[in-house]
Parts: structure tokens; C-alpha cells; sequence
């Protein structure tokens, strides 16, 4: 799952494949992650992952750890 | 020629004075909100004549410019008016300008000193923003005196052949712009306000300088990159006004669905502007926000909010920039300068005691567009029957990114430093996601193949984040006019 937690983050923020991306990462790490990049983000991750994120959550996705935990919960849901 | 129907044309004084006023009548009203504390108006004011002070040293004389660079925080609204207060001139830089930029303004602007936050490599004293603004270090809180005819403001924007223009603005003009805004949106000193843009920026600078007059609370955002966040923020602390652009309204509304609408109680207005906003939006706004004042300005950096639409009352009006602002002229001219009728397409121009003084070391061009205390916009449009006034288009290559200009010249330029490629062209086009109103589409004519995620992180090393083309098309050559002009309408 990480990988393609990775691949949405590089498809979002329009990144090369080889650009590193961990779960330590937040905004200022990863370039691109503007206010369109966000948007772009959560496209990525509900079609990737099949599932729709509510406001709460949105708010929440300040990081590539935070990104993971929360499609994660909402997979074992 | 047609003047607003709202007239307050009493004096105003400097902002500073207006400032240093709601000091003395509430010190402990809070000025500013963040996310670690509140400061309040009188240590607001210790902060401005800490880094006052320490200004006055490193600067000398009085109308030195002062260069501040970094994102939104309390310590870079405390700069701005202490550059005011140490009779200097504020120069302010793109939080994310990459070093080359940042110099180019220094040496264009002939600023004596620099308050960053970041470190950057430039040919004068550059100091730290926070350091300089220890309300701990005031030495003595007292109202600062400027003069109203006193330069102010040397503000970049972006100019039609690539070059930026410096758009000097003296302390009449910022007192009397706010007071138009603040006469227009209905600022009261109770007044909880929201605002992500950013400071450098002319409409957050702008929130900023009504804060000053008008005595209310900014909650000032280091940015906006999760838009969920802010209306988060915003709920949370029931606030009852925001500042924002269209692309930032259509992103709340994109992530939010119409969580917007939670606000309805207690926001009482929206200040717009920098864009055009779709029709479809505008309607969603007012059903989320039917008791708001959504107060959408037309404006240029030199000629602050010079048209306002508000879309409950005007929503007959809803495809035009709306009527002049308070104490604002406005007319449409033909290219001889003569005024034309209603519902005639010409060049719109303004006059008011906001419009700028000069561009800073360019007569020729203050020459072309001052003309008898008219502001020549360059902006082509009509006026309706009903007085409204409504945009046909631009006279100028310039692209508005969400708010943002830019110059196509500035990114080919880049562009063609990159070795894989020949030659660019750059355009402004709608953005297909809908978001921006405009982006930038490049063209390029490769001399080696390259991936466009290898020229988007090139772009990224040199410009900022919205100049970076989102369109990319490959073409065996760029059109050019006999004399090697691009002709990007052909593009």
C-alpha cells in the first residue's frame, strides 16, 4: 500500500518516478504540495483506493504517515 | 466618466496613526491570531517600534528601501509598518522567490537592508525578521509621525514584457484605499478576520492595512496549501470575515462539499478579488452564504479595489466587476483618450486617492499611464446602462494564475536555459481542472528527449510553485513574427 500511497503523491505533485517519498515527509518536503497539489492529492487517493474522505479527514492529510494511517483505517473499515 | 454614489471623502491620516490610535484606546484588543498565541494591539505596537528603531539605525535617511521576505507570520506584519515607522519604504518579496529574484529587486529597488526569514545570498545587510522584532527589546512605544505624501510602498508586480514593474504607493494612498475597502465591505473593530493570502501580495497586504485602520482581529494563516484546513480554522473560531480568491473559494467548496454553509451564522463577509470568478460559483456561494456580504473587487497594484460588486445586492449584475468603489472615478476611454458612451468597448480608467504616484524609475511609462490624474488600466471593457462595467479582455501577454501574474517571457526564459531544449513559447489558457481561471500551457521544441517531470522540477528550482506550466506541448517550431516575436495566439 505504501507504494501507491507513494505513486498518488507523485502523480498529484507531478514528481519523477525515482523522487523519494517516506512517511516522515510533510508540506515543505514534498514540492508541489500547494493548495492544487492537495486537491489533486485526494482525487489520487480516493480513486486509487476506492473510498471517499470526509472534511475531518482532509483536514488531516498534513503528512505521508498522517496520508497512510487514514486510508489504512478507512480500508479496514 | 461615472463616480461611485457612496462618497466619504473626510481626511483620513496614515495608517500608522490610525494604528497607534486603537493601541492607546484598547492595548489589550487582540491584533493578531495564530496558532501558537494571541498578541495583542499594544504588544503588536512593541514589536513595530522594536524593529522601528533598529531600522532607523541600519537605514540612515528617511525613503530608504527596506526589503522583507518570508511567509505570513505576526513578525512580518510588525515589519511592514516598522519600515513605515522608521521612515523607510517597504519592499516585499515572495516568501518562495528564489535567490536571483530576490537580488534582482534589491538591485532594482536600491534597498539599503533586508529582514528575512529565510536565508538568502544578497548584495546588502540582511537581518533576521524575528530577531528584529522582540516586543521585549521596544525602547519606547510612541505613534511614529509620517507624512501623508511620503513614499510608502514599492510593490513588484508583474509587467508585460517580463520585466517587473515597482509600483510606488506613498501613505495617502494606502490610508485612502483601506478606508474605500473598509467603507465598502462594512469592517467593524469586532470584526474576526481570516486570511491565508499572503502578505507580499497585494491583496493580503491589503487585509493587513484595513486591520490598521478599521481595529479589528486578523487570524492570518502562514498559507492555504489544505483548504479543508482553513475552514476547519475558520469554523472553529467563528469568525465573521475571510479574505480569499476564487480558486481558494472553489477548492473549500471542491473538498468541503457545502460545510461552507456551517459559517452562515457568524461570517458576516467575504472579501474576493484577484480573479474572475465562474458564474456557477458565485450562485454557490450565495446559497451556502445568504447573509454574508460577498464583496468581489476589481483592482490592479496600482490602483487598490477600484471596482466592487456585492453579489447578493448586485446579483442582476453578477457577469460584471461591478460599480466604482467608494471615492473612485472610473471611465471608458478610446485610444485618443476621449471618454465613450454606455455599452462602448474601450481602455477602463481610474482616478482616486488610491492610485499610485509613479512607477518606481520608469517616467516614460508613469507618463503613459498617469495621464491628469487618470490611471490608464490597460484593461479593455464597456459600461453598462445600469453603471455597471463588465471586462472584454487584456492588453497585455500577462497570465492570471489564481489570482497570480505571470509573465510568459519570465518562464520561456528559464525554459530555454534547460539543454534539452531549443526553444519555448508560454500562453495563458483556461485550466482544465477549473480551478485557476487561467495556467500556463509551454510550448517546447526539444534539441534531447526529456520527461516533462524532469523540466517541472527544473522550473521548480528557479520560479514559484503557480508559474510552472501545467500544459506541456511538444512542436517542431515556435511562430515568430519577421523581427523573432512570438506570436503566441498562434501557439
Amino acid at each position: 500500500m505504501q507504494d501507491e500511497i507513494a505513486n498518488a503523491f507523485r502523480a498529484a505533485m507531478r514528481l519523477h518516478d525515482d523522487f523519494a517519498i517516506h512517511d516522515a515527509m510533510a508540506y515543505d518536503d514534498v514540492p508541489g504540495w500547494d493548495s492544487v497539489g492537495h486537491m489533486n492529492l485526494v482525487t489520487e487517493i480516493e480513486s486509487r483506493f476506492g473510498i471517499s474522505l470526509d472534511m475531518d479527514e482532509i483536514v488531516g492529510l498534513d503528512s505521508v504517515g498522517a496520508v497512510r494511517a487514514i486510508v489504512a483505517r478507512k480500508k479496514s473499515v | 466618466m461615472q463616480s461611485s454614489p457612496e462618497k466619504n471623502r473626510s481626511e483620513v491620516v496614515p495608517l500608522l496613526a490610525s494604528l497607534f490610535a486603537h493601541v492607546d484606546a484598547f492595548p489589550n484588543r487582540v491584533a493578531l491570531r495564530t496558532s501558537v498565541e494571541p498578541i495583542s494591539y499594544g504588544t503588536f505596537a512593541r514589536m513595530v517600534c522594536s524593529a522601528a528603531a533598529k531600522m532607523r539605525r541600519a537605514m540612515g535617511s528617511r525613503g530608504e528601501r527596506v526589503v522583507l521576505c518570508g511567509p505570513n507570520s505576526p513578525e512580518l506584519a510588525a515589519a511592514y509598518f516598522a519600515v513605515h515607522a522608521a521612515g523607510g519604504v517597504a519592499v516585499l518579496l515572495d516568501a518562495d522567490i528564489s535567490n536571483e529574484g530576490a537580488k534582482w529587486m534589491v538591485e532594482d529597488s536600491g534597498a539599503v537592508l533586508a529582514l528575512c526569514a529565510q536565508e538568502l545570498d544578497l548584495p546588502i545587510a540582511v537581518a533576521n525578521l524575528a530577531a528584529w522584532c522582540r516586543p521585549d527589546e521596544c525602547e519606547l512605544l510612541s505613534s511614529p509621525q509620517v507624512a501623508l505624501d511620503e513614499p510608502a510602498d514599492l510593490i513588484y508586480t508583474t509587467g508585460t514584457t517580463g520585466r517587473k514593474k515597482g509600483v510606488l504607493l506613498t501613505h495617502a494612498n494606502l490610508a485612502n484605499a483601506a478606508l474605500n475597502i473598509n467603507c465598502f465591505v462594512g469592517t467593524r473593530n469586532d470584526d474576526l478576520e481570516v486570511v491565508p493570502l499572503p502578505l507580499s501580495h497585494s491583496f493580503g497586504l491589503g487585509r493587513l492595512r484595513c486591520m490598521a485602520q478599521a481595529g479589528h482581529t486578523l487570524l492570518l494563516l502562514a498559507g492555504l496549501r489544505n483548504p479543508a484546513a482553513m475552514l476547519k480554522q475558520l469554523l472553529d473560531a467563528k469568525a465573521t470575515g475571510l479574505a480569499l480568491v476564487p480558486a481558494a473559494i472553489d477548492l473549500i467548496l471542491r473538498l468541503t462539499k457545502d460545510r461552507l454553509s456551517d459559517a452562515r451564522e457568524h461570517l458576516r463577509y467575504i472579501e474576493i478579488g484577484s480573479a474572475p470568478m465562474p458564474l456557477d460559483t458565485k450562485h454557490k456561494l450565495m446559497e451556502l452564504l445568504p447573509n454574508a456580504r460577498l464583496c468581489h473587487h476589481y483592482g490592479l497594484t496600482e490602483a487598490s479595489r477600484s471596482a466592487f460588486i456585492e453579489y447578493h445586492a448586485d446579483r442582476d449584475h453578477l457577469t460584471s466587476i461591478g460599480r466604482p468603489g467608494p471615492n473612485v472615478d472610473m471611465a471608458v476611454r478610446d485610444s485618443e483618450g476621449q471618454d465613450l458612451p454606455d455599452e462602448a468597448c474601450g481602455e477602463i480608467v481610474v482616478r482616486g486617492r488610491m492610485v499610485m504616484r509613479e512607477y518606481w524609475k520608469q517616467p516614460e511609462l508613469t507618463r503613459q499611464k498617469l495621464r491628469n490624474g487618470w490611471l490608464y488600466t490597460g484593461d479593455r471593457g464597456y459600461r453598462d446602462a445600469d453603471g455597471y462595467y463588465h471586462l472584454t479582455g487584456r492588453q497585455s501577454d500577462v497570465v492570471n494564475v489564481g489570482g497570480r501574474k505571470v509573465s510568459p517571457e519570465e518562464i520561456e526564459e528559464v525554459l530555454r536555459g534547460h539543454p534539452a531544449i531549443a526553444d519555448a513559447a508560454c500562453l495563458g489558457i483556461p485550466d482544465p481542472q477549473g480551478i485557476t481561471g487561467e495556467c500556463i500551457k509551454a510550448c517546447i521544441v526539444l534539441r534531447s528527449d526529456v520527461r516533462d517531470e524532469q523540466l517541472v522540477q527544473w522550473l521548480r528550482d528557479r520560479v514559484e510553485e503557480y508559474k510552472i506550466p501545467r500544459i506541456w506541448q511538444h512542436v517542431e517550431q515556435i511562430a515568430k513574427t519577421a523581427n523573432g516575436k512570438i506570436q503566441r495566439h498562434l501557439m
